[in-house]
């Protein structure tokens, strides 16, 4: 019988066994193949709107865990944390790309000046990003619903056992979510207070 | 009532009135909200949110990244500024410094009006 076990899949296995350990021993593993993913994708098709964290997520999955067998609860697992993964792949880069335009922006001090002295967001990832920690803080299930579905490009089915919860649940958490971040970014905190 | 506890309520009504239709959704808030005008303030306010917000964080993060998506995001939900940007120069500010920068301005400027 052939062994079916990649290093990433007895990490994962030995995580659903309870070894934190591993799970931070994945961390790093999964950030790079993600990591080197979306940038080969970003160089070459940076405005292929069909571009989709799913693809991304399902190919490390393939790529790192291949053939080996694993089953739902640590396969799950695996999608959690590529989709914490993608959301820093991204955020870092959104901050990368921020500050070089930053560096090479001298003309637009005036604006700054005007803006205030605060460095401003220039992108809408990073606002959202910011959203997202603020929504946590108050209900971290919805806030990761949003991390698996957005970031991860999962669906309700694979958020739902990730968070082994209902589909129903996730779907309402989403809605919420999306609500309340929606407001947020626009309007800014326009919450009535409880008493 | 903890603030997690408060936000456990409001999401609940919301999701509640969400599942009704518009005639009956009247009917349940003044029931669910009888005696707690910030609470039907608060749902009513995210169920307009939940209105406006279009296909807001459905589409790709990777799209996001592009120096062009926040103004896209902008024109595809026909988003008009809010109170805070009305004092932006808009669409010329939206051009020059990007839509999103507009938005954490307003943001802050809405911070410091409602502490």
């Amino acid at each position: 019988v052939l062994d079916h076990t990649s290093p990433v899949s007895d990490l994962l296995r030995a995580w659903g066994q309870g070894d934190t350990q591993a799970r931070d021993d994945l961390l790093p593993v999964v950030y790079a193949e993600l990591r080197a993913q979306a940038v080969r994708y970003m160089r070459r098709e940076r405005r292929d709107h069909t571009l989709q964290p799913t693809a991304l997520v399902h190919e490390a999955y393939v790529r790192l865990i291949g053939q080996a067998r694993v089953s739902w609860q640590n396969r799950a697992h695996f999608f959690g944390l590529a989709a914490e993964m993608m959301r820093r792949i991204l955020v870092d880069h959104a901050r990368k790309h921020q500050a070089a335009k930053r560096s090479g922006a001298a003309m637009r001090v005036a604006w700054d000046e005007r803006v205030g002295a605060t460095p401003p967001l220039d992108c809408e990832l990073l606002l959202l990003d910011q959203a997202l920690a603020e929504l946590a803080a108050r209900d971290p299930r919805q806030a990761r619903v949003v991390e698996l579905r957005y970031f991860g490009g999962l669906s309700e089915q694979e958020a739902a056992e990730v968070l082994t919860v209902s589909r129903t649940t996730v779907t309402r958490d989403w809605n919420v979510a999306r609500a309340w971040l929606f407001r947020r970014m626009t309007l800014g905190i326009t919450e009535v207070q409880g008493e | 009532v903890s603030d997690a506890g408060r936000w456990a309520h409001v999401t609940a009504v919301f999701q509640e009135a969400l599942e009704r239709d518009e005639t009956a959704r009247g009917a349940y808030l003044d029931a669910a909200c009888a005696g707690d005008g910030p609470l039907r303030a608060e749902v009513e306010s995210l169920l307009a949110a939940h209105q406006a917000a279009g296909r807001f964080a459905e589409g790709s993060p990777l799209e996001a990244l592009a120096p062009s998506a926040s103004r896209r995001w902008a024109s595809t939900r026909g988003f008009r500024p809010a109170a805070g940007l009305a004092h932006t120069r808009s669409p010329r500010c939206w051009a020059r410094a990007g839509w999103a920068r507009c938005i954490a301005h307003a943001m802050r400027r809405s911070t410091a009006r409602w502490p």
